[in-house]
């Protein structure tokens, strides 16, 4: 198991190091001149020619890509083109408030998709069943902005009981309180979706597992439903699960710009797409490699995950 | 007397999308303390339904158990709900259960430790550390080795036949009453199946415990059951001793099974197939169900309702409208006749002869995959198929057989030797020039339900070669050829247009043949050709392909495990192991005069369906298992499980030597 992980955290360092250059080569890619992009057209020639030795750019490519990557690696991600500011600054402010959105949405929907997935799967065609899977479909469909726009008129215009806009982790100024009032309508925008996929995940990998042989003679041993159901079938279906909880990790990282645009909320999502929209490449660049690294992480983690789940994997 | 378990007119039905359909029609069955009964019936006859049901372990819905009483020691089961604490009692604790796929009846996810112990802790309420040890008490009875340390291995790291015996030690962990055995060895090769019956034989005799073996294989029971319950299409046909089903049977379908199925002590008379295909339990007839298919059928089986169980002798029932007597002395005599057709010799003519053929893969280890080893599939086979003749392969699974198959086609590009179609090698000659070749010999599959395509027509299938190998020119001349092969193996020309699942299971195997014999080959290469197939058929493909033997004159390389049927339909008889040929023989001196001990091993563990013949023979199980083929002994590959082993056949592995005429064998013994 331990050369494994070795072999595959190799490749996740590959994979990163094969991004980083595309993001940086990303900058002399797109059409414009670089200079121009940074300082804006309307420049003297003394300003252009500083800048340009600022950026090396009478240097060759490669080297260029190597400065910037030492750089990077000691924690200096450049300067925003766009804010005038370091994007280490930026990315301090915006990360922890999309990480700390991302991991509570997560948490909940892992659980709650599960134990839904679960009770349909166990009671196929029982009203219990019918009813969560139509839910399941409803919340996979409907987008996480509308939802927002919806409950936002319900509960803070109609009804008043949770703010509008703003966010505040629970132990800055405004206190506990005031914070999870405003956590609430975010992470359940975040989570509905990924609650809807993970409940069809479940539930379709439940119902495949509950008429395998093995279930029939955990039944034929006497055992009680609940414990076929928990020790037997649960540790079974739950394999395919871990794939899609994989897949959507990432979202901590890269945040949901739809629903923080609504509730005003600065993070990582409305960061990328307004350094996407201004050119600010540094940060762009950054985010990349941020997401791209979240990427591999949870790739290992899945694959340990399925080490551990199933032993036929793990001698593999 | 009351019985210790006993079954009282159960019906089971489910729901489909056609409607209610009968699994179990009024099934009545009795089991006493310590005896072991067989219930044989073929797929879909309800055998298994029947014991699920009287557990309540059938999925409700969309089954349903519709009437009926299981009284265990006189307490009726079906009063209890099926979640009850009761009848979680029952499951585990008074009767085990044991079923037929080892390899997907154990939880992969978990040790065997903790399925064994998990039992042993509800039924018995004893600690963890007590149910541990009994675990491996258990593990030890059943004959698993090392069994503390492999209590934390998961059931992937045992093979198909420790997986059973593991199943078994779960079975045994309430200390059960009676053990329902549910195909139990259907899966494993037929020198594990021996060692699997004749331990839960030993069990049943030594803790009393009652024992009931669900299977297809008439040979099975005949060597363990006392008394055997015939089923078919739900209902129970005939009840009796081992002795009166066997010697003196009375229900058609009963008598037409026995002969269905070739037997390694018979003489090669032809097979009499039953007509026809089993009912599904969607379609039930409304009189006797067997009547479609019974060659003494009257108007009143076919409405009469379903025939009453009727007492022929003291303990003998048989559910038939029709008295023994009045199927008639002419009838017998003209099968008599029927049968005694001898089959045509072979001619001298070599159509095809594999020379040194061998298979090996490159074992591959590191980051830049480089070749650190050889894995020895095929070492140096060497066989001749002559015109006309059936040359039988036969071996446990992993012994090469099916590999041989492929090479001798050219589909392992990992094959060398030399192949001889006639006066050309076929492993030489390069693909463009085997293509024309490949007209000559050609290939049934096993499994008649995944080697057709699903999209294609029966018609397309088999007139697909027809067009690129310029067999025919014409449209005209095409529809005429697919019809004449349609009829050649059986098939109405007028159901060209249906696809494959149309048709049924032997059916299947009719395209699949009929698209082999397009090309007009002069070979074909039968690999496990009815192995898929429920007994009934299976008589039909071997008398088919019998005829066509004689009708064409071809030759047939008959891939098989089952000895009985390879005996049956050979000619010559070669015997695989661990991918070497250890006897060729004719298949009459194979069963005379096996010489290698491992030929002799396979036909021990074979059952003959006749309980008289089995009580006479030697039983002599051969302990051990198959080994891998990346474990194979040094010299001679059977030496680790064979009694005379000497040390000169650990060292060397022996030759092929022409010990009688014609009969090869490679054993340092002779």
């Amino acid at each position: 198991m331990g050369r494994y992980i070795c072999k595959r955290l190799l490749q996740a360092i590959l994979v990163i190091f094969l991004i980083s250059v595309f993001s940086y080569f990303l900058m002399y890619l797109v059409p414009g001149d670089p200079v121009y992009a940074v300082l804006g057209s309307d420049i003297t020639r003394e300003q252009y020619m500083e800048q340009f030795y600022l950026m090396e750019l009478d240097k060759p490519i490669i080297i260029r890509y190597v400065h910037w990557l030492t750089r990077f690696l000691t924690g200096d991600f450049g300067t925003s083109y766009r804010y005038s500011v370091p994007v280490s600054e930026l990315l301090a402010q915006r990360l922890p408030i999309t990480m700390y959105l991302g991991i509570i949405s997560l948490v909940i929907s892992v659980i709650l998709g599960v134990l839904c997935g679960t009770i349909c799967g166990t009671n196929r065609g029982k009203a219990a069943d019918n009813i969560l899977t139509v839910l399941a479909n409803l919340g996979s469909v409907v987008p996480g902005f509308w939802l927002a726009v919806v409950g936002m008129y319900i509960f803070s215009m109609n009804l008043g009981w949770l703010p509008s806009y703003g966010f505040a982790f629970p132990w800055e100024g405004a206190g506990v309180a005031a914070s999870l009032k405003q956590t609430i309508m975010p992470v359940v925008c975040l989570s509905v979706g990924s609650i809807a996929g993970l409940t069809r995940q479940m539930r379709s990998g439940m119902l495949e597992v509950i008429r395998q042989d093995y279930i029939r003679t955990a039944r034929s041993k006497g055992l009680k439903e609940s414990t076929v159901v928990v020790h037997h079938a649960m540790k079974n279906a739950i394999i395919p699960v871990v794939t899609i909880i994989g897949l959507s990790l990432r979202n901590i990282v890269s945040g949901a710009v739809t629903i923080e645009t609504v509730f005003s909320i600065t993070g990582m999502g409305s960061l990328l797409v307004n350094s996407i929209l201004a050119r600010d490449l540094p940060v762009i660049q950054a985010c990349i490699l941020i997401i791209a690294g979240m990427v591999a992480i949870s790739n290992l983690v899945v694959d340990i995950c399925y080490g551990y789940l199933d032993p036929r994997i793990r001698i593999q | 007397m009351e019985h210790f378990w006993e079954i009282n007119k159960l019906s089971v039905s489910y729901k489909t999308m056609d409607g209610m359909t009968k699994a179990v029609d009024q099934v009545s069955l009795y089991v006493d303390r310590g005896e072991t009964i067989g219930i044989v019936g073929e797929s879909g006859s309800g055998k298994s339904q029947t014991q699920l049901a009287a557990l309540q372990l059938i999925p409700v819905p969309p089954g349903r158990i519709d009437e009926g009483e299981v009284l265990l020691s006189g307490r009726n089961l079906l009063s209890f709900s099926r979640k009850s604490r009761e009848m979680r009692e029952v499951r585990g604790g008074q009767i085990g259960m044991i079923f037929q796929e080892p390899m997907t009846s154990l939880n992969p996810v978990k040790t065997i430790g903790a399925q064994i112990m998990e039992s042993i802790t509800l039924h018995r309420g004893l600690a963890k550390e007590q149910a541990r040890k009994e675990a491996v008490a258990l593990l030890e009875k059943v004959g698993i080795l090392d069994a503390e340390s492999r209590l934390s291995d998961y059931p992937h790291q045992f093979s198909g036949g420790m997986r059973q015996r593991i199943m078994i030690a779960i079975a045994l962990a309430g200390d059960p009453e009676m053990i329902i055995a549910d195909e139990p060895t259907t899966a494993l090769d037929v020198t594990t199946q021996a060692q699997i019956l004749e331990l839960l034989h030993q069990l049943s005799v030594e803790k009393h415990i009652a024992l009931v073996l669900i299977t297809h294989n008439l040979g099975i029971v005949a060597r363990y059951a006392s008394r055997i319950y015939v089923m078919y299409a739900g209902n129970v046909v005939e009840t009796g001793t081992a002795e009166e089903i066997f010697h003196q049977p009375v229900h058609p379908y009963t008598k037409g099974l026995l002969k269905a199925v070739p037997r390694l002590d018979s003489e090669d008379e032809r097979l009499t197939p039953i007509d026809g295909v089993p009912p599904s339990p969607a379609n039930r007839q409304k009189g006797c169900q067997f009547a479609p298919r019974c060659r003494y059928a009257t108007e009143a089986c076919l409405d009469g309702g379903i025939p009453p169980m009727q007492e022929i002798a003291p303990g003998h029932f048989a559910a038939c409208h029709l008295s023994s007597v009045r199927q008639t002395a002419a009838t017998a005599e003209q099968e008599k006749q029927e049968n005694k057709k001898p089959k045509p010799a072979p001619g001298e003519e070599a159509v095809l002869r594999a020379e040194d053929l061998c298979v090996s893969f490159a074992v591959r280890k590191g980051l830049l995959m480089r070749e650190s080893g050889r894995l020895e599939v095929l070492r140096n086979v060497n066989f001749t198929l002559h015109k006309g003749e059936t040359l039988g392969l036969v071996g446990e699974s992993g012994c090469g057989k099916t590999t041989t198959a492929k090479a001798v086609l050219k589909l392992l590009n990992e094959a060398t030797g030399k192949v001889w179609l006639g006066d050309q090698d076929l492993l030489a000659m390069p693909e463009r020039t085997f293509k024309k070749q490949r007209r000559r010999i050609q290939m049934i599959f096993q499994d008649p339900y995944s080697s057709l395509d699903p999209r294609m027509t029966a018609g397309g299938i088999v007139g697909e070669p027809l067009f690129p190998y310029g067999l025919v020119k014409t449209r005209q001349e095409y529809d005429k050829r697919v019809d004449e092969l349609f009829r050649l193996v059986g098939l109405e020309p007028s159901m060209r247009d249906r696809v494959a699942h149309e048709f049924s299971g032997g059916q299947r195997q009719r395209i699949g043949i009929a698209r082999a014999l397009a090309t007009n080959p002069d070979i074909l290469i039968c690999d496990e050709p009815i192995s898929a197939l429920d007994v009934s058929i299976q008589a039909q493909i071997i008398n088919l392909l019998e005829d066509l033997q004689e009708e064409l004159g071809l030759s047939y390389l008959f891939v098989a495990h089952d000895l009985s049927v390879v005996k049956h339909i050979s000619h010559r008889v070669a015997v695989m192991y661990l991918g070497t040929i250890v006897e060729i023989t004719s298949s009459r001196d194979l069963y005379l005069d096996p010489l290698h001990p491992y030929t002799r091993a396979l036909m021990q563990a074979v059952p003959i369906p006749d309980p008289s013949a089995e009580k006479q023979r030697e039983q002599v199980i051969l302990g051990g298992e198959v080994p891998s083929i990346l474990r194979r002994p040094e010299g001679c590959p059977f030496s680790n499980r064979c009694s005379h082993a000497t040390d000169l056949c650990r060292k060397e592995q022996p030759q092929p030597k022409e010990v009688k005429e014609k009969h090869f064998v490679a054993c340092h013994l002779y």
